[in-house]
């Protein structure tokens, strides 16, 4: 059981270092995967997730807030995607490092972690936050806002693991979040096939941000310099007990079939023959 | 702030922004260099003024651009 709600909130953001969004997707040689060697940034899902949270912090007064940490899990370069964090509004930062990839002429071979293996690494981060307590130094988490998927690998599978693995509540692919901080709960507007859908959950839980939720703000030059001064944690992924090798093996990327261009015909007649020819008929 | 220093700053701040322009053909730091230096010469403080708000509003123009087409285009990917 928690302890009553007179603590302050702690927000936990996962990033991700993703392809950016503007670059134009190309399988590398190895047909094992996408061509690497291109811009990054942070996922843009992941910045209207860190937007959210400090939104809700600039909306319920700052003291119900106590911190905002953005984490990520990857390479060495990833540290720009926690410095973007922070510009934006993050207070702290925790980098779990994974080594870069040794060869730079496969480029796949670094592609990102499993979502099973972020999810199993957010969790030993948030248990030992949990063990160490408040006295501590430790920052108890009680929300978690990630991304719904990430535009490289668009999976969508990480929030919801780690909701399964943690045993929270989640709201998926919110398009609002109310939070009622007295009641120690939250109110989220989801979006789903038929239109939305409003669920509450109890606090801690997690939130996954659907492209509604917010505009993300943009960091301008002094709060990046500001940034800089900000703390980021650095760890391995053995310091937090957590094997990240991959349990899965990508076989085989190509590309779509090229689009083959559609022909005109005269009649209904001739219509109806190019339908037959492919096989359609009447039902 | 003075004067001075807020025109260098807009300066770094839109150059910076410069470096994702996306159209590749359009000499982004070339002409922010050049709008500049036309008024380099200017001495009184309410044309400076005016001037620097300029600037400001350039500024937020190309934030909009940026994040309208970003928005544009996940909203054409993942809606």
């Amino acid at each position: 059981m928690r302890p009553s709600p007179s603590r302050l909130l702690n927000i936990l953001v996962p990033v991700k270092r993703a392809v950016d969004y503007a670059v134009k997707i190309r399988v590398n040689s190895s047909q094992t995967g996408v061509d690497l060697n291109v811009k990054h940034s942070m996922n843009p899902f992941d910045e209207i997730a860190v937007e959210e949270a400090i939104r809700l912090r600039e909306k319920h007064s700052p003291s119900t807030i106590s911190s905002i940490q953005a984490i990520t899990i990857g390479p060495p370069k990833s540290i720009d995607t926690l410095r973007t964090a922070l510009a934006m509004g993050a207070d702290s930062a925790v980098h779990v490092e994974l080594p870069e990839s040794s060869s730079s002429s496969d480029a796949a071979s670094s592609s990102s972690p499993e979502p099973l293996g972020v999810a199993k690494t957010l969790k030993a981060w948030i248990d030992k936050q949990q063990q160490k307590g408040e006295g501590g130094g430790g920052k108890p988490v009680d929300l978690v806002i990630l991304g719904k998927q990430s535009i490289d690998d668009d999976l969508g599978q990480t929030g919801q693991m780690l909701a399964g693995l943690l045993g929270w509540g989640q709201a998926t692919y919110a398009s609002k979040i109310e939070l009622d901080v007295e009641k120690k709960e939250a109110k989220v507007m989801r979006e789903i096939d038929g239109g939305s859908e409003e669920v509450r959950v109890k606090l801690p839980m997690i939130v996954t941000t659907d492209l509604r939720l917010n505009e993300p703000r943009y960091a301008s030059l002094p709060n990046i310099m500001k940034a800089k001064k900000k703390p980021v944690e650095k760890l391995k992924p053995s310091d937090l007990g957590v094997d990240l090798t991959p349990i899965m093996e990508t076989l085989k990327v190509t590309e779509p079939p090229k689009r083959v261009g559609g022909g005109k015909v005269e009649s209904v007649d001739e219509l109806v023959e190019k339908l037959k020819e492919h096989g359609f008929t009447a039902v | 702030m003075s004067q001075r220093l807020r025109a260098i700053a807009l300066y770094k701040e839109l150059q910076r922004l410069g470096r994702d322009y996306p159209d590749p053909n359009y000499d982004i730091h070339g002409t922010i260099r050049r709008l500049f230096e036309k008024n380099k010469h200017l001495t009184d403080p309410s044309e400076i003024e005016r001037a620097l708000e300029h600037g400001e509003y350039m500024r937020k123009e190309i934030l909009a651009l940026y994040s309208l087409r970003k928005y544009r285009h996940l909203k054409r990917l993942y809606y």
